[in-house]
């Protein structure tokens, strides 16, 4: 987590200068609130799939009381975790050999409760990396993967049942 | 008698009787307005709000206040709107709290001195009818004033029997909209048009007698067929 937040917090944001355009139809100045003259554009780092998450994921909001713009990093930590979810999930759909993955115990277990644990985050940034790593933008990994596949499947099934034992 | 006697009407000139212009306050607010107002970025913040959209209205909302103080409805505001626009130099305008100012210029500018007359026949009496609608008739006593004052107005006879204060209500209300968007009363100034729905209100909610009285002259005033100005109030 703390590697996430610090990847956050590294961007830099938008200058705090709105454009101004007038409507004389309706006798009305336009002020471009939701997109400053000058925005901030964030760059991931080469390679790092974690840096690319937080650049896609960047958003920063104008604060008039100070008259500058903040990261979000609340939103940008809740969206990362999301997607990161979603990543690991839709991996699960490509890569279990199951005829319908989405009923597996394990993929339930991923989508309604993984979430819920105390570790989530670190685990699913660990995760995240490593999925990153063999298998393409869709989370489909090949043949000359299935060693790295079955090495996450087995962590998931491993960490679903220290959470979920056996009855 | 000089109790009926429209002192504003007898001033004019001649002219002024023959054409029966509308007076109005507005026109007095308008001239104390600025012909041309520049708007630096404390101004533009000041009146905006925060970083929003900045309608005319809400422009001349915040200068009327701040020059002349007084309190406008929103109909009233919206016909001095009329005579005002933006006026915008420079290729590339933007808001720059780095350097707290400007780039470019945005001016508000007056582009009539008299606000249009059929705009303000058009409000008459707006003010007054928006006192009107805090009537309650769910009272007795109110229900009876209420009979009285439809009563003087006329052409309220069906809504005078019903016993539902809702209809009898909406009747009013429908009726006193009606004598202002006809003019029936022929009244020219727009200060004096207020009061009406306001003298109404107080009568039927409180009872007030000196606003009974004042209703009735000027209804008594409307028989001479001249236009109305001003009256003698109690």
């Amino acid at each position: 987590m703390k590697e996430l937040i610090e990847l956050i917090r590294s961007h830099g944001v938008s200058r705090p200068v709105f454009n101004i355009g007038y409507d004389s139809k309706n006798k009305r100045i336009i002020v471009s609130a939701d997109s400053p003259a000058h925005p901030y554009i964030p760059k991931a780092l080469p390679g790092n799939p974690l840096s690319a998450l937080v650049a896609a994921n960047y958003r920063d909001n104008f604060d008039m009381d100070t008259q500058t713009f903040h990261v979000d990093e609340e939103h940008m930590l809740e969206q990362c975790k999301t997607e990161m979810h979603e990543r690991i999930k839709t991996f699960l759909m490509h890569n279990m050999q199951t005829a319908d993955p989405s009923r597996s115990k394990l993929y339930r277990w991923v989508n309604y409760k993984f979430i819920r644990i105390d570790v989530t985050l670190d685990v699913s940034i660990m995760l995240y990396k490593y999925i990153c790593s063999f298998a393409d933008t869709q989370a489909r990994t090949y043949d000359t993967h299935r060693d790295h596949t079955n090495n996450v499947i087995a962590l998931l099934t491993a960490m679903m049942e220290k959470h979920e034992p056996r009855k | 008698m000089g109790v009926f006697d429209d002192k504003k009407f007898d001033g004019l000139d001649w002219i002024s009787q023959a054409t029966e212009p509308m007076d109005s306050r507005l026109n007095e607010i308008l001239e104390q307005l600025p012909d041309r107002l520049h708007l630096d970025f404390n101004r533009f913040l000041k009146i905006c709000g925060s970083i929003h959209n900045l309608t005319i209205t809400s422009a001349i909302y915040n200068i009327v206040t701040d020059t002349v103080g007084d309190h406008l409805c929103w109909e009233q505001l919206c016909a001095l709107c009329t005579c005002f626009a933006f006026e915008v130099e420079g290729d590339s305008i933007a808001l720059d709290f780095e350097k707290q100012q400007i780039t470019g210029s945005i001016y508000i500018v007056k582009t009539a001195t008299t606000i249009d007359e059929k705009h303000l026949e058009s409000i008459l009496g707006v003010e007054g009818m928006n006192m009107m609608l805090s009537i309650d008739l769910s009272v007795n006593e109110a229900m009876d004033r209420c009979n009285e004052i439809m009563s003087m107005l006329g052409r309220c006879e069906d809504s005078i029997k019903t016993r539902s204060a809702y209809k009898k209500r909406v009747a009013l209300l429908r009726r006193v909209r009606d004598l202002f968007r006809s003019n029936e009363w022929n009244i020219k100034d727009t200060v004096l048009a207020d009061k009406v729905g306001g003298w109404i209100a107080s009568y039927i909610i409180d009872g007030n007698l000196a606003a009974l009285s004042n209703f009735c002259r000027l209804k008594v005033m409307t028989h001479k067929g001249q236009a109305i100005y001003s009256m003698e109030e109690v």
